[in-house]
């Protein structure tokens, strides 16, 4: 699979709470909340309606160009700013801020290479999770499970893909019809 | 009342009667501070005493006289401070604990001892662990800790007479305050004003931009500035100002805050023997304060690139999780135990110089507060 076309739009942005930066969004908000669970460790963001925008729209802002843009800053004696910066407070969109998007790169202690690779594992991850969505397989919850784990406890897409496919193998007698499913997505039913 | 504090948690007497945070309680300055320093529980100076309310017995940890000859590098300190806890478990032949929040400080910690000792002694480590510990660096877990270092919950770990002689425990405590002022310096960060850092603070016209969601109070900037004329080295920058606020005004309170929670099914006596013998403070060791005390300067413009930089780059030098090194803050920890583990959750409020320990729940001791506060 060539990750470089996976692609991803929609008004639910997963930004970086610290430096603002879009990494992803989606039209799922469920999926979104989803990502930022499993990926906190590796970047904490929350999940902003970037609809509450005013020069948002979704064809200007998807997975192609997102890392380059970012929400504003709230104000100081902004009471959002203090929700902004609790990590106890994520779990909800936010959906009452204001101002405008900016275009404008971010700069990390990461380099390109790393930036990307990490959008990438994102990318991967709501294209695997939506694969799932609206299918009925057993136990499908306990699997997803496990995947998430295994996206949460490495930082390779490589080694992401060879884990989940060792599940699905592992599983494969089991657990027909998530392996079958798994092995198609990551586009190895045939070996 | 002759005995002085050790450790008095006014914040504590706050919850339990706001009416000391009012403006006609003739005391309230001191609990107004509550507003200013986060997550306070004790406040005393290292350089003098405060004419405190209650009366303070001098600082358990003396700052050290500045050594011109400190070692700057990050990791020759904290590897030598690994050897020493390691030779020091072994002379002493206590069990080895690491109190693992899976937060920074506690992960260098780690990380010091997973490059240093040798496979026996990691054998007999057990980390102290919440269940939410995985969620704060589930990598780090995953590859270096389990199936391979004994984890043991923190929550069924009790400290009392049949074992506080046969352990020893180290812990992150007084992590920030070695690093810098964390919260407040990222505020400045994040509203990209990091040139602040390298200001005269004394050129501040309004120190409230120094103090998280801008609180302005008067007689705690006072008591900084007294303080400042007393230390032992130059505080010239805005950067040294904060990081002064910590090293100076909290570090007694990072000292004792956990050993509070460690030493509650203990005698008054066991637990000064465990406060000497049992917890071992790398942030509190006199190399770290003194590397502490001789790379501000560095420290000021490392940290526009990332929060405590040199632990994280230390940290990284060994997992090399590129997103853990770049994106790590510091943040209230995922783990309730640790935040329950401190003595707001708890009806102890204070410790004398002879550890005996005040409660709430004890009604001889509620009166002897009452006194020193005028309530009875």
């Amino acid at each position: 699979m060539d990750t470089k076309n996976l692609y991803s739009t929609g008004r639910y942005g997963v930004v970086d709470v610290y430096y603002r930066r879009i990494w992803v969004n989606t039209w799922s908000e469920t999926l979104a909340h989803d990502l930022r669970r499993t990926f906190m460790s590796h970047t904490l963001t929350a999940v902003v309606d970037l609809g509450c925008f005013g020069n948002y729209r979704d064809d200007i802002i998807d997975s192609n160009v997102c890392l380059d843009w970012k929400i504003p800053y709230m104000e100081h004696d902004d009471p959002a700013v203090y929700i902004w910066h609790s990590n106890l407070a994520h779990d909800e969109t936010l959906s009452h801020l204001s101002g405008s998007l900016i275009n404008e790169p971010t700069i990390t202690l990461l380099d390109q290479t790393q930036t990307t690779h990490l959008q990438e594992m994102m990318l991967f991850y709501l294209y695997f999770m939506n694969e799932f969505t609206k299918v009925n397989i057993d136990d499908l919850d306990q699997h997803l499970r496990i995947v998430n784990d295994i996206f949460r406890t490495e930082i390779d897409l490589g080694r992401i893909k060879e884990r989940i496919h060792e599940y699905a193998e592992k599983n494969f007698v089991k657990s027909f019809g998530f392996s079958r499913k798994t092995l198609f997505v990551l586009e190895r039913e045939y070996g | 009342m002759d005995d002085r504090f050790i450790f008095f948690c006014f914040p504590t007497l706050a919850a339990y009667d706001p009416t000391l945070l009012d403006e006609s309680n003739p005391h309230h300055r001191w609990f107004d501070l509550i507003k200013v320093e986060p997550w306070l529980q004790h406040f005393a100076s290292r350089v003098g005493p405060l004419d405190t309310p209650w009366p303070l017995a001098p600082t358990i940890i003396p700052i050290p006289t500045p050594d011109p000859r400190a070692e700057q590098r990050f990791d020759i300190v904290i590897d030598s401070i690994a050897e020493e806890f390691i030779a020091q478990v072994k002379r002493s032949g206590r069990r080895p604990y690491v109190s693992w929040s899976g937060g920074i400080d506690s992960a260098a910690i780690l990380v010091s001892l997973l490059k240093i000792a040798d496979p026996g002694f990691i054998n007999d480590l057990t980390l102290l662990v919440s269940d939410n510990v995985w969620k704060e660096n589930p990598y780090f877990y995953h590859h270096h800790i389990k199936d391979k270092i004994t984890c043991q919950d923190i929550d069924q770990f009790k400290i009392d007479s049949t074992n506080y002689d046969k352990i020893i425990i180290a812990d992150g405590e007084a992590g920030n305050q070695i690093m810098g002022y964390g919260k407040v310096c990222n505020q400045i960060v994040y509203y990209n004003n990091g040139d602040i850092f390298a200001k005269k603070w004394r050129d501040i016209e309004d120190l409230s931009q120094l103090t998280l969601g801008r609180a302005r109070n008067r007689f705690h900037e006072d008591l900084v500035i007294e303080s400042i004329e007393k230390a032992p080295l130059p505080i010239d920058t805005v950067f040294d100002y904060l990081w002064w606020r910590g090293f100076n005004f909290r570090f007694d309170e990072m000292m004792m805050r956990r050993t509070m929670l460690y030493v509650q099914h203990l005698t008054a006596e066991q637990s000064k023997d465990f406060y000497q013998n049992g917890v071992y403070r790398y942030y509190g060791h006199e190399k770290m304060q003194q590397w502490s005390m001789a790379t501000r300067d560095h420290r000021r413009e490392s940290w526009k690139k990332t929060q405590k930089f040199e632990q994280k780059q230390y940290i990284y030098g060994y997992d090399r999780n590129p997103y853990w090194f770049a994106f790590k803050h510091q943040e209230a920890s995922h783990s309730k135990s640790f935040i329950r583990h401190t003595p707001r959750h708890s009806p102890i409020f204070a410790i004398d110089e002879n550890w005996k320990k005040y409660s709430l729940a004890n009604s001889a001791d509620r009166r002897v507060v009452g006194k020193i506060l005028g309530k009875v």
